[in-house]
């Protein structure tokens, strides 16, 4: 541990030196090479110099990186003032008549320190330089390519917006913002990242966050220090409550309506740029059943939905194991005629069942990882290789039986029901069939009661991971294994919601 | 350090849990021999003769029903035998599906608790396996007759003991009843027997009747419409069907009672130092056949209809019961029980002599049968010129 603390701290001295404090001074030359100095082997920083046609005595100076800035802005409402318009008389080679009457720009500021410069320009903003001034102006000037919003592909709905977060921060910001206009909500802004400097905001309704968790999300950001935060998942993973354990305890979405909706029950949300994946949080084991469609759908058919997508992880988790213990330790289990079946089938298999079953598992696996970042055509190969080679190759050369193929696959295919909680459920189903291979469901029933004494452990927040399943409070009871309408949800999950906690009935 | 500790507490479990159950009573599903059913016979010197009935798994296609191979093992004990095979066959014989056990006629005379004691005791054989005594010479022999639809012997007798609650004629009896009954305060234990007859295409196995009990002896058997009118008494009617015969001017006419529900009811009367018996039988049915026509327009004739039926049915009761009084005198109708239930102190006195009490019963039978509707037919059909 001392070790770790002493490289933090390491980290921190170097970190300061490199923001040693450097001014501009009265010289354009000197100045430019200053910021030259800097940008050093980095060839798409641009240098422009520039002069006003009638008076061409001062000279002015614009850098930028190519391919950040919009080149037309910098071109209408830097160049073209400067160049083209006559300066008001009072201008005497003054940078303040600069910026308030001569830029055309919504932002921009005066600035004199080169290390801030030096990074408002990676940002994608010009700087301007004026001979005989040591200050400079940052004029937002900020323009690149971005994905243009798209349904996002993982949480696709057949009612609702269809709009999902994209790369750009501030893009998500106004998707949540055009949502929710109402003064209480927060973007609160950190800066993340010692090489990455990523603009990490936190959103929150003000008058329903429950401030606890908001003050220890912000402690914990602010003491994150690690090079660079490329995703939010990585920001999770920093700052999750129990980040050994094979289940989440903050939650992620790429629609901006659930992160609204999730904000009106008091949660907070953490966007990050160049992520199009925000965070949720306190996040609770029963959201990975949730889907924001529910809300938008007919009561019963989202009560059966959820239902279903409960049944399909209990499924997918102990279906394969339960094969196991019951062909291996508890046949009187099993119908006899079923029994008669499953029996012929696995005559002449060299294979004990734990190991056909783990081998297959295994290919499922594979087949499922192979898909994921194959192209179209490619992942249709894939299936069809899948298919023939598993499906009937194998049976017809009694290397696996049918059986197993079967359980393996409708393992596989409720374990697509819920994709979020794809990761736990996989070595959740592994340990399964190894605890039900050696000990039978005697076994798994000690595997179970393990996974569900670790699930009440675990915190997400300060918020116990199954609150909402361990309460009779119709706040807590109606809106988990089925959706109850939406009048019946008065209140707002206690703990979770601050002080504010009625849903409906109250008036601003 | 703290979680250094835990990990090893974790790897002891799990080791521990690896290493000293270490896969105890794993057994693979296709290394299992699975018996359907066991016939019990007696060898020609005393000892058991086994011969089971066992699924045919290694020439199993999946498009073709599973066969029966036949077995057979002999020792001095059922657990002996079992293992005997071994050096025979090779098969681990595995009875957690069993479903029948059939005692041969000289097994059920000598003792049934014999061969049943394994039965109980043995932890894979189950409870609710259907006991059966063959009426033939051997119990093995009604193996040899495929049964027309199913492939496996046992499979379609238990098959045939399930569809009994739409005939009644045969009372399914698990282990656990028979020992029940053979270790129960006043009753006599009942099995169903079987018995070889001709079908259409060769001969086949049937459920003939009943095999009647004192203590775990065999005593004789009824028919099966005895059976019927015993399962009346036993309150085991849960279907089937009354044939009433009417007389009416042109001859005996028939018509046919579905059994709805029926119910029934043993009362023991104490007066007089002297134990009498009440049989009250509430039977809901509806009239399912009209064979001669008989007209049944208008309550009246409905209630001569019921009467008729009913005087019937107390007869056939009343017959089975001296039938039984006088032939047996094992009391299968448990109706010494309903006197142990009922007045537990005259039971207390009466219990030593209850075999000589139980000869002279006197039993009185009151029938009731309901006639819900007359099917879809009001009035019979007119037969015209």
């Amino acid at each position: 541990m001392k070790t770790i603390k002493d490289m933090k701290n390491k980290r921190r001295l170097r970190n300061e030196s490199i923001n040693s404090k450097k001014a501009l001074n009265k010289s354009l030359e000197d100045n430019v090479n200053l910021f030259m100095e800097f940008f050093k082997d980095d060839d798409t920083v641009s240098v422009r110099y520039f002069s006003n046609r009638e008076q061409d005595m001062i000279k002015f100076c614009i850098i930028y990186i190519d391919g950040m800035v919009d080149p037309e802005t910098v071109n209408r409402n830097i160049l073209q003032p400067i160049i083209q318009r006559t300066f008001p008389k009072n201008f005497y080679g003054n940078m303040d008549v600069v910026l308030e009457q001569i830029v055309i720009a919504n932002n921009a500021e005066k600035l004199c320190n080169v290390d801030e410069l030096v990074v408002r320009i990676l940002r994608g903003e010009s700087v301007l330089l004026m001979d005989k001034s040591d200050e400079a102006i940052a004029i937002c000037t900020k323009g690149w390519k971005s994905r243009s919003i798209t349904e996002p592909e993982n949480e696709k709905v057949q009612r609702g917006p269809k709009e999902g977060f994209v790369e750009p921060v501030l893009v998500n910001l106004s998707m949540i913002r055009r949502r929710l206009p109402t003064p209480n909500l927060k973007f609160k802004k950190l800066v993340i990242g010692v090489q990455s400097k990523t603009d990490v905001y936190v959103c929150y309704l003000d008058n329903i966050v429950n401030k606890q968790i908001l003050d220890e999300l912000l402690k914990r950001l602010k003491n994150i220090s690690y090079d660079g935060i490329l995703s939010t998942g990585t920001l999770g993973e920093l700052i999750e409550d129990a980040p050994y354990s094979c289940f989440d305890t903050i939650g992620s979405t790429e629609r901006p309506d659930t992160a609204a909706a999730l904000m009106l029950t008091g949660r907070i949300i953490v966007l990050a740029d160049g992520s199009p994946t925000a965070l949720t949080l306190p996040f609770l084991f029963e959201e990975y059943f949730r889907s924001n469609e529910d809300y938008y759908i007919n009561i019963y058919f989202s009560s059966i939905s959820r239902i279903i997508r409960i049944l399909s992880f209990i499924i997918t988790v102990l279906a394969p194991g339960l094969y196991v213990a019951i062909l291996t330790f508890h046949q009187e289990m099993v119908p006899t005629p079923l029994l008669y079946s499953l029996s012929a089938a696995r005559e002449g298999i060299p294979f004990p069942t734990i190991l056909e079953t783990l081998g297959l598992l295994f290919v499922f696996e594979i087949l499922r990882e192979a898909g994921l970042r194959i192209t179209l055509q490619m992942g249709q190969s894939i299936s069809i290789l899948g298919a023939l080679v598993l499906g009937t190759a194998a049976v017809d050369a009694r290397i696996v039986s049918a059986p197993v193929i079967i359980v393996v696959a409708i393992s596989g295919l409720t374990g697509m029901m819920t994709l979020k909680i794809k990761g736990a459920s996989i070595i959740i189903r592994l340990i399964m069939v190894l605890l039900a291979g050696f000990l039978g469901l005697y076994g798994m029933v000690f595997g179970i009661m393990a996974i569900v004494f670790h699930l009440c452990t675990l915190r997400s927040f300060g918020v116990p991971y199954l609150l909402t399943l361990t309460s009779l409070k119709p706040e807590m009871v109606l809106d988990t294994a089925i959706r109850a309408p939406i009048w019946f949800l008065e209140k707002r999950i206690r703990f979770i919601a601050g002080e504010n906690r009625g849903h409906i009935g109250e008036k601003e | 350090m703290n979680s250094l500790k835990k990990l090893l507490t974790l790897l002891y479990v799990i080791l521990f849990i690896m290493l000293c159950t270490a896969c105890w009573d794993y057994r693979e599903v296709d290394r299992l021999t699975i018996v359907a059913g066991i016939a019990i016979d007696k060898a020609y010197d005393d000892d058991l003769l086994l011969t089971f009935e066992v699924a045919d798994l290694l020439g199993a296609k999946s498009d073709k029903p599973i066969k029966s191979v036949i077995m057979e093992s002999r020792g001095e004990t059922f657990m002996s035998a079992i293992r005997n095979i071994l050096s025979k066959d090779n098969p681990r014989l595995y009875f957690g599906h069993t479903t029948v056990a059939i005692l041969s006629r000289d097994i059920a005379e000598e003792g049934a608790m014999k061969v049943v004691d394994f039965l109980l005791r043995d932890g894979e054989p189950r409870l609710n396996i259907n006991l059966f005594v063959s009426e033939e010479e051997t119990a093995s022999e009604l193996f040899k007759y495929k049964p027309s639809l199913t492939e496996l012997f046992s499979v379609e007798l238990t098959n045939i003991m399930d569809e009994q609650k739409n005939l009644a004629k045969a009372i399914p009896v698990p282990a656990y009843k028979f020992v029940n009954a053979v270790s129960g305060e006043g009753i006599s234990a009942v099995l169903p027997s079987l018995c070889i007859v001709d079908n259409a295409e060769g001969k086949t196995v049937k459920v003939c009747g009943t095999a009647i009990f004192k203590e775990d002896r065999l005593q004789g058997f009824i028919s099966g419409e005895d059976t019927f009118t015993l399962s009346f008494i036993l309150d085991e009617v849960k279907g089937g069907v009354i044939v009433a015969k009417k007389d009416s001017e042109t001859g005996e006419k028939k018509v046919t009672l579905e059994i709805l529900d029926s119910k029934t009811e043993i009362k023991p009367v104490y007066s007089d130092n002297k134990i009498s018996i009440e049989i009250n039988i509430d039977v809901k049915a509806f009239l399912n056949e009209n064979m001669g026509g008989i007209e049944l327009k208008g309550e009246d004739r409905r209630a001569e209809l019921k009467k008729c039926a009913e005087e019937q049915m107390n007869v056939r009761i009343k017959e089975l019961i001296k039938k039984v009084q006088e032939g047996y005198g094992a009391d299968i109708f448990g109706f010494g029980n309903s006197v142990y239930k009922n007045m537990p102190k005259v039971w207390k006195e009466k219990k030593d002599e209850w075999g000589n009490i139980f000869r002279d019963l006197e039993v009185t039978v009151n029938t009731n049968i309901e006639i819900k509707h007359l099917g879809l037919l009001l009035e019979p059909i007119k037969i015209g010129d």
